[in-house]
Order: structure tokens, then C-alpha cells, then sequence
């Protein structure tokens, strides 16, 4: 993939520099862009680990660096996948923008605060670099037919539901790569760390946190097609937020006259299930997911009214793909850039959901 | 063993059921009915009395609602009367309920999700799924109206062994009417999809553990025939019904809720 740098028909492959080469870079975009070398060539990786930047920059025969400026300042970097921790995410995305990059991807979430948000806002405005968010289902085949499948369920649906069961990553990072560097020891359990204590449930603030967690590391995923389906959430209401041991959540909300309710489970199982549904009077849509982290196909859409049902998918490709290709798009000008005051929308949603529950968990306490 | 004579041209949909019990159950000639079918609007518990007094050997209580007669109904009568809930009289509940005792214990997350066509009593639906979680998931510890709304009303809890308990009745006429159970355990759980009252088809029951999936034999029976079938073994002196002890037992859950 590397060593050629223009497409069959003479245009040159899109150039991509990764900032963090962690799981997420090495299970997901590697492997998504081998699909598409027709469009994409690795030009950099860089990780704060040094090793880790040139273990997987030698996979993708790409440069390794350490910097992040280095990365900004190399010319065969024309789009910035930001694939770090979270807490870097703002910071990064906003010197890519400033660093003239066609396009930056970001994986979710976006950033971590209203301040955070507003000032990619500026950024992206002033600068008119278009920003993607990993929000992989968004980009799924399934749902972008769920789309048009849909009629007038946006308006008319009253309930939405996200559920997520998911074994711990570390099961489909494993089909989907060969991780670099994994922890020693048994799989990781998800969001806490083998060395870590069990988190102590009494402590409300602890609960909070883990319910913040909750909401920007697993339910930002639907959370914009939750969204799709909510005219405004300037009054969002938390009525319920609790703990699923040994990490999920179960959230009730209520926003713009919808009711919304967001279920977890991330635990020892096998069995993945990953569902989003709306209901309305006269009409359903669910949308089943594949798993994080494999090349597993799209979702399933299943839109049903009182005499039948529709299904969409599955189609061959899923998300990750999906926004790679959508990104192309963007570079190559036949494809528009997502509205970046609905991604920055999309995170505030998250953001009130998380500081909802925080309140929610003290107030309950109070 | 002789059929025991009910009275089916009083009662909507009975002459389907004894049909498909022709040897257990024979439409009443003259006298009265050995079974009595009750409805199950408010005042139920008086009616069941009254037929129970009346000589009936064991009385069979449609889609019960909301009734205060419940903690009234005499001793003598309680075991002789079956509560033909729609979704947790379904035999695949009951199956489901043995599946998921060994996991009760173990629950990271109980939920339980109910559609219905519009028009349907949300006081009375929330009883079938309370009846079906404390079968399946066990009785809750505790349970909470969240909101309730025209369009779905949703309740949290806990389960005895501490998990979160969520329900949902959520109103919809696209499709028909279905439960669904979920236990989740740290490493598996039990999935309960029990369909319509209307049709036979069966409850899927799936049970995940180590060593993968199990879809449990599938009983295509309606949640009618199945109540039915329980008052003719009362009748015949065969069991007994806990349904009042057990509808009596989640009452005061269910008037929590109820507010
Ligand atoms: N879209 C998805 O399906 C999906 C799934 C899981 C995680 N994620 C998101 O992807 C991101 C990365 O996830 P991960 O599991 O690979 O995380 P990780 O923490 O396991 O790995 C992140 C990598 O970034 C490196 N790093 C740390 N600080 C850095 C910095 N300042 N600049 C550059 N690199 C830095 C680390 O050394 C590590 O190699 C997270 O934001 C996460 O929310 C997305």
C-alpha cells in the first residue's frame, strides 16, 4: 500500500498521518484502509510511544515521529486521523486545522467540554477544514439506508433506544489485528485497568464519573442518530442514570418530547448486540449493528409498519469504511464535509447527557 | 377423564380454545359450567368469587386489570383460580423462568420491554410484565415510575440481587404486540421474546453462556390455551395456582408504581 503514491488512473493517493497509534489505529483505520488503497496511502504515524509509532508506521511503510508538530509539518500528510485519548482530542483537531490539512478525522469523542466544543467551532470556521468524527455508525451503509427508508419516523417517533452488549474490545481487536503492545495478562476489562481496584460504588462521584464515561466512550456512538430523531434537547431532563457492573449504564432522558432510553452492558460475554430503535404510532425502525473493530459488513435496518416490513442490509462494507470513503469525497470535492455545527450539536447533546447525570447522581443523593 | 363443560358463548375467543382441548373441555350443555371463564375488568376478584361459590371447579380470570377485590378473594378460592395474563401466562415464560433461575443470582441488568397496540390499559399491562419479571428475573426489590406519558411509560428498580430492574411499555401500532425479557449476567444472560396473546407462535428463549447459544425447545401454544390447560389439571385435582398468592404478593410493587 505505501509504495505506490498515485491511483491507476494517475491521481495521487490521499496521504494520511496518524496522532496516537493505539488499538483504535492499528484494529480499525489500518485494516479499513488496506481495503481502500485505491484512495489512501499511510504517509506518517506518530504516538507519544515511540515504539508503538514505529512498529505501526512499519506496518503501513510510512514515516514514524514522536511530535505531533512533525506530523502537521510533513507535506505527504493531507489528512490528520486523530486516534489519541480523548482528553487530546480538542487540542489536536484544532492544530490540524490550523495546520491547513484537507481534512482531519477525529475518533470519538469530539472533545470533552462546552468550552472544548466552541473553540473547534472558531477553529472551523475560520480555517473551513473539514472535520469528520468517527462516529462509524453514522457512515454505516444500514443506516444511511435506514435513512431513507424512514419516512416521517423522525418527526412522529415518541421512544428511542440504544442498547449495547459488548464483550470486552480486546475480543475484536484480536480478530480484527494483531495488536502491538497489548497489556500483558488477560484481556482488559473495558475502561478500567487490570491494575487498577474495583471502583468503589458508594463514592457518588465515582459513579458520576463512570457514567460520564459511559456516555462519551460508548453511547456517543448513536448518539447523533438518537439525535436524528430529537427536534431539541435544550430541555433535556435526566429522570434515571444508574451503573451496570462491571461497566454500562441504564439512562433514562427526555428531550424535545421524546423519551429516550440508552442501555449498556460491557462485560465477559461473547455475544455482541448492539441495537438502536425508534418507535413511533404507526411505524419502527431497527437498526442492528456489527461490532466495533471488524470488517464485519453494515448494519441490519429493519423499518416496519402495521402491514410489513423492510429491511435494508447488510451490506458489504460497515462504517469505518464508510467515513474513509466519505472522507475521499471530501478531499477529491465530490462530496460535502458534514456540517460542522451539527457534529459540535452532536457533542453537546452527549455533554448535557453526561453533566445531566452527574447532577441526576448528586441530587439523588442530596 | 371427562371433558368439563364450560360456558364458550359468553366469552370471545373460548370456543377456539376448546377446540384445541376437545378432550379436556366440552361446551356446556344444561346446568352449570364446571369452569367459569371471568373477565377481567375491575370487580374480577367479586366474579371469581361468586363462581367459585356457584360450584366451579376452577375459574379462569381473561387479561385481568387492576382490581382492589384481590386481597378479599377467600383462601378456599385463591388456588382454583387462574389469571390468564397475555404475555406471562405464555408457556415459553414459564420455561424462561426455570432457564434464568440459575441466573438471578449473578444479574448485572434486568429489563423488561413491552409494545402494544394503542388503546391497550398501561395499569393492566404493567401487571402482565410485573407477573412475567417476577417469574422470570424474580420478584424486584423495588420498582419506580419514571415518567409516564400518552405514548409509553417507563418504571426503574432493582432486582433482589441488586441489579438495575428497567421496564418499558411503549405504544405503537406497527407490528403487534410483544415482550421482551432480558437478564444480562457478567458473562451471558437469557433473552425472552414472547409474542402476541392472539397467535400460537412460540416465545424464543435464547440463553447465552461460555459455551455459546441456546434456543430452548419452542412451545406453540397461545398464553389462553396454556391457562386454560392449568384449570383443567386444578379441576381435576391435580395442582393448585399460586397466581392471586403471587398477584397478591406484587401488589404493593405495583401500587408504587401505579402511585
Ligand atoms: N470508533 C470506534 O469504534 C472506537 C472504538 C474504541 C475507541 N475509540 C476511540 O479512539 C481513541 C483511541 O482509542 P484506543 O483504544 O486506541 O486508545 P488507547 O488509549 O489504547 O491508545 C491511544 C494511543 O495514543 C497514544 N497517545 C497518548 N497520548 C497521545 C498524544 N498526546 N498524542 C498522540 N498519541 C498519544 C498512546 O500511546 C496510545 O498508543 C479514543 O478516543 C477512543 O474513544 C473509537
Amino acid at each position: 500500500m505505501p509504495h505506490t503514491t498515485h491511483t491507476e488512473d494517475g491521481s495521487p493517493l490521499i496521504g494520511v498521518g496518524f496522532l496516537g497509534a493505539g488499538p483504535v489505529t492499528q484494529a480499525i483505520h489500518l485494516p479499513s484502509l488496506a481495503r481502500l488503497t485505491d484512495l489512501f496511502a499511510v504517509a506518517h504515524v506518530m504516538d507519544v510511544d515511540g515504539g508503538v509509532a514505529a512498529d505501526v508506521a512499519a506496518r503501513a511503510g510510512a514515516r514514524h515521529s514522536t511530535s505531533m508538530e512533525e506530523l502537521l509539518a510533513d507535506p505527504r500528510v493531507e489528512v490528520v486521523a486523530i486516534c489519541s485519548p480523548h482528553k487530546f482530542h480538542a487540542t489536536q483537531v484544532i492544530a490540524a486545522c490550523r495546520a491547513g490539512k484537507k481534512a482531519v478525522l477525529c475518533e470519538k469523542p469530539f472533545a470533552v467540554s462546552g468550552e472544548e466544543a466552541a473553540e473547534i467551532a472558531a477553529v472551523s470556521d475560520e480555517t473551513g477544514v473539514p472535520i469528520v468524527v468517527g462516529a462509524m455508525h453514522t457512515f454505516d451503509p444500514g443506516w444511511l439506508a435506514a435513512e431513507q427508508l424512514m419516512g416521517d419516523l423522525p418527526e412522529t417517533a415518541h421512544t428511542l433506544r440504544s442498547s449495547v452488549v459488548l464483550p470486552p474490545n480486546a475480543r475484536f481487536e484480536d480478530f480484527a489485528t494483531q495488536v502491538f503492545t497489548r497489556p500483558p495478562g488477560p484481556t482488559r476489562p473495558p475502561l478500567t485497568h487490570p491494575s487498577r481496584p474495583e471502583p468503589d460504588l458508594s463514592d457518588l462521584a465515582v459513579v458520576a464519573t463512570m457514567l460520564e464515561g459511559g456516555v462519551l466512550g460508548l453511547a456517543i456512538h448513536d448518539l447523533p442518530i438518537v439525535r436524528r430523531f430529537v427536534p431539541r434537547f435544550d430541555d433535556l431532563e435526566v429522570l434515571h442514570a444508574e451503573i451496570v457492573r462491571p461497566f454500562g449504564y441504564v439512562f433514562l432522558l427526555q428531550a424535545g418530547g421524546r423519551t429516550i432510553e440508552l442501555t449498556a452492558a460491557m462485560n465477559a460475554t461473547w455475544k455482541p448486540d448492539w441495537t438502536f430503535e425508534a418507535i413511533g404510532p404507526d411505524s419502527t425502525l431497527k437498526v442492528t449493528f456489527t461490532p466495533s473493530y471488524v470488517q464485519a459488513g453494515s448494519a441490519v435496518a429493519e423499518f416496519t409498519t402495521a402491514d410489513q416490513t423492510t429491511v435494508a442490509g447488510p451490506f458489504g462494507c460497515n462504517g469505518y469504511e464508510g467515513e474513509w470513503r466519505r472522507i475521499a469525497g471530501i478531499v477529491r470535492g465530490t462530496e460535502q464535509a458534514p456540517d460542522a455545527a451539527t457534529l459540535i450539536d452532536d457533542l453537546r447533546f452527549a455533554l448535557a447527557i453526561a453533566d445531566g447525570a452527574r447532577a441526576h447522581v448528586l441530587e439523588a443523593a442530596a | 377423564m371427562s371433558a368439563f363443560s364450560v360456558d364458550t358463548t359468553h366469552t370471545a375467543g373460548l370456543a377456539e380454545i376448546v377446540a384445541s382441548l376437545p378432550l379436556s373441555l366440552s361446551p356446556v350443555g344444561d346446568g352449570p359450567a364446571q369452569l367459569a371463564a371471568v373477565a377481567g375488568s375491575p370487580g374480577w376478584a367479586q366474579r371469581a368469587m361468586e363462581a367459585a361459590d356457584g360450584g366451579a371447579l376452577a375459574v379462569v380470570v381473561g387479561s385481568p386489570q387492576t382490581d382492589d377485590g384481590v386481597a378479599a378473594l377467600a383462601s378456599e378460592t385463591a388456588p382454583r383460580v387462574v389469571l390468564a395474563w397475555d404475555f406471562a401466562a405464555n408457556p415459553g415464560v414459564l420455561a424462561a423462568a426455570d432457564a434464568a433461575a440459575p441466573l438471578r443470582e449473578s444479574a448485572v441488568l434486568a429489563e423488561a420491554t413491552l409494545a402494544v397496540p394503542s388503546g391497550t390499559d398501561l395499569d393492566a399491562a404493567l401487571l402482565d410484565v410485573l407477573v412475567a419479571v417476577d417469574r422470570v428475573a424474580g420478584e424486584p426489590a423495588s420498582l419506580r415510575s419514571l415518567h409516564r406519558g400518552a405514548n409509553s411509560w417507563h418504571l426503574a428498580g432493582g432486582t433482589r440481587s441488586g441489579a438495575p430492574l428497567a421496564l418499558s411499555l411503549v405504544v405503537t401500532d406497527a407490528a403487534s404486540a410483544s415482550l421482551r425479557l432480558r437478564i444480562l449476567t457478567d458473562d451471558g444472560g437469557l433473552t425472552a421474546v414472547v409474542p402476541s396473546p392472539d397467535t400460537a407462535a412460540p416465545a424464543e428463549i435464547r440463553v447465552v453462556a461460555r459455551d455459546g447459544e441456546r434456543l430452548l425447545p419452542t412451545l406453540w401454544e397461545t398464553s389462553r390455551r396454556a391457562s386454560w390447560r392449568r384449570a383443567v389439571a386444578i379441576a381435576a385435582g391435580d395442582t393448585i395456582s399460586g397466581d392471586i398468592a403471587e398477584l397478591h404478593r406484587l401488589t404493593p410493587l405495583a401500587a408504587a408504581a401505579l402511585g
